[in-house]
């Protein structure tokens, strides 16, 4: 089955992105695709390149990150809900003299478009968060 | 995100329930408190083709709204015609 995410709540603070991460975990050990992971409202907190969680706790951004480098799942942070909490692209904070290197490895920065085109192509879409 | 499934072609259905039910609200100041207005985008939902908007009548009862207090002319449904309405939708999101 082709499964598409949404995670919409900060890490560490809520339980919706260790959920999210151990039911793709699950889905893709029982042999389904997720076709992407959207990281809406406080949810792009997920995304921040320099979370630095202490060395025996679990490090929810690399954890994404790995994710993304391991099974090539497609990582999407909202952009309108990024530049509202100071996360901006490259080519963005150039342009505005923001911070350039907020996002973690694996991320990309899009629209909404993105979640709906998941919504659409996927057979399930599961969200995370209220 | 309505707007957005709109321009992909879906059927969209409006619901508001809870405290949502103040967004539909007319004669609002946000700019007292610093905020957007957001009926004109209300307004505009027709343009997109969403026309199908309900207001749940339990949550405007415990409010003590009633019709001409709302900001454009919705469909006042009961819960159990949200929860239908909800249970046939192929994805909800709730915001």
């Amino acid at each position: 089955m082709k499964i598409s995410i949404q995670i919409n709540a900060s890490p560490y603070q809520h339980q919706a992105a260790d959920s999210a991460w151990h039911f793709i975990q699950a889905a893709i050990l029982a042999g389904h695709e997720v076709y992407r992971v959207f990281f809406y409202h406080d949810g792009v907190y997920n995304a921040l390149r320099d979370a630095r969680p202490p060395a025996d706790e679990r490090d929810i951004v690399k954890r994404w990150s790995t994710l993304h480098a391991d099974q090539g799942v497609d990582l999407v942070v909202c952009v309108s809900s990024a530049q509202r909490r100071g996360l901006l692209e490259h080519s963005v904070a150039e342009k505005v003299g923001g911070y350039e290197n907020a996002l973690a490895d694996g991320f990309r920065i899009a629209g909404l478009g993105l979640l709906m085109e998941a919504v659409i192509e996927a057979d399930r879409h599961i969200t995370f968060g209220a | 995100m309505a707007l957005m499934a709109a321009a992909f072609d879906q059927r969209v259905v409006l619901l508001f329930e809870g405290d949502g039910v103040y967004a539909l609200m007319k004669n609002q100041r946000p700019e007292v408190i610093d905020l957007k207005d957001v009926s004109p985008v209300l307004k505009a939902l027709s343009i997109y083709d969403i026309n199908d908007i309900s207001v749940e009548k339990e949550s405007m009862d415990a409010r003590a709204m009633v019709a001409k207090q709302l900001v454009m002319p919705v469909n006042i449904v009961s819960r159990g015609d949200i929860k239908r309405q909800m249970a046939s939708a192929d994805q909800v999101f709730s915001f």
